[in-house]
């Protein structure tokens, strides 16, 4: 579908130096990308944009922290918990608590964020963070630069993905080794946790993904990323306050 | 892997997850059933064709499938538009018991379905045309050509979710009565 490897560009950086989704970082107003003077964005090395690349931050190297992140990734307990462990990631990370997921899942559900064995709707994700004390932001139309930008500024990542494309079965593979119905949309809640644009050729998204047994610190490439996260209309939530060190 | 549908029904498929009645009320590990299609007629206002989308949840398998429960909720959608005209708790207007921690009613895919992910993406497409084909000639009030009809019926038992059938046929009888054929052992 995207044959054009920059083809996430001209989405991501408005050539006319404004925010176009219009909801970009509090932070960055303005939206014009890494070459802002944003001093948190500094702070992580990103430099001025490559003139040739404008989606590549030149001497950026990875954005985030994936390690230390994966240090509270575990499996979903149940198939249908996946916005419920993402939040308690960021929870536990933020906060430096650690919460646990049938406790997380009790009080969804008491509040109705939860349905058991259905899930959780798109915009009850951020709730427990809320409840717990940590305000979110939620987004629709989010871009890379707003990963980044919350990234760089060290707070939590929840988005929206269709699990069919992160998890990038072989089309020739048996329908019935597949844990899913292919074709659903959006359906599946991970934290980005880090972009790895160390190979400029083939920037990564760094995921803790609760849905996999290896789902600590899963990359995935940056357009495979981007077409699974498009299903959600880009739908993102940004936990405030940074994360605890 | 999941190409956009290229067809208007796959992509108001598509398009209604992304409404805000969907991620308010809905939540986003839903599944879609195949749609069962409705005309009303022009006696008490306009007419219109419109696509009834039953809503239903499961439970991923380690290893593969999805263990399926019965649909919880309907999302009704204008043909022409693509508006949402009415959404239905099924939880709450029950019409059929559904005892707490009942098991699942079936598991995808089922004995029709051992292809690959591939080819059932294709079987998959082919219907949601063959969808398309029947909503627009209800759309100008006709009925589709036989050997279409045969075609989507023939497509829809295939794919219709294993343990599903008894439910969409209370959701929409006349429409799975036509393509299906009477339910087993009758009602």
């Amino acid at each position: 579908m995207y044959d054009d490897p920059t083809w996430y560009a001209a989405d991501t950086l408005d050539p006319s130096g404004t925010d176009s989704t219009g909801t970009g970082d509090p932070d960055d107003p303005g939206g014009t990308g890494p070459d802002n003077g944003d001093p948190d964005v500094d702070a992580v090395d990103q430099g001025p944009a490559d003139p040739d690349r404008p989606d590549h931050p030149a001497g950026a190297d990875v954005v985030g922290d994936p390690d230390t992140s994966a240090g509270y990734w575990h499996q979903q307990e149940d198939t249908t918990t996946c916005a419920v462990a993402a939040q308690e990631f960021v929870l536990d990370e933020t906060t430096g608590t650690d919460r646990t997921e049938a406790d997380l899942v009790q009080l969804a559900t008491e509040q109705g964020w939860y349905i058991p064995g259905g899930g959780t709707p798109m915009n009850e994700v951020g709730n427990l963070l809320e409840h717990h004390g940590v305000a979110v932001d939620r987004q629709d139309g989010a871009n890379l630069d707003d990963l980044r930008f919350a990234l760089a500024d060290r707070d939590g990542v929840i988005v929206a993905v269709d699990s069919d494309e992160i998890w990038t079965p072989d089309p020739a593979d048996p329908l019935e080794g597949y844990p899913g119905v292919p074709g659903q949309g959006a359906d599946h809640a991970v934290q980005v946790t880090g972009l790895d644009y160390r190979n400029p050729d083939h920037p990564m998204v760094i995921l803790n993904d609760p849905g996999l047994p290896e789902g600590a610190g899963m990359r995935v490439p940056m357009d495979v990323f981007w077409n699974a996260w498009e299903d959600s209309g880009r739908f993102m939530v940004r936990s405030a306050g940074g994360r605890r060190d | 892997m999941t190409e956009q549908s290229s067809t208007r029904t796959g992509r108001l498929m598509h398009d209604v997850r992304r409404t805000p009645t969907f991620r308010q009320l809905l939540p986003m590990e839903s599944m879609l059933a195949w749609p069962i299609p409705l005309r009303r007629g022009a006696a008490d206002g306009p007419a219109g064709v419109y696509l009834r989308l039953p809503v239903f949840g499961g439970a991923r398998v380690a290893g593969g499938g999805v263990d399926i429960h019965p649909p919880f909720a309907t999302l009704t959608v204008c043909w022409g538009t693509g508006r949402i005209v009415e959404y239905t708790d099924l939880r709450f207007t029950r019409p059929w018991p559904v005892p707490a921690g009942a098991p699942p009613v079936g598991r995808f895919p089922g004995e029709a379905l051992r292809v690959s992910i591939g080819e059932y993406l294709r079987l998959r497409e082919r219907l949601l045309r063959r969808y398309d084909e029947l909503l627009d000639n209800m759309s100008r009030g006709r009925s589709l050509p036989t050997a279409t009809a045969q075609e989507f019926g023939s497509l829809l038992a295939r794919l219709i979710e294993p343990g599903l059938e008894p439910y969409l046929r209370i959701l929409g009888p006349k429409f799975f009565d036509r393509f299906l054929g009477p339910a087993p052992g009758g009602r």
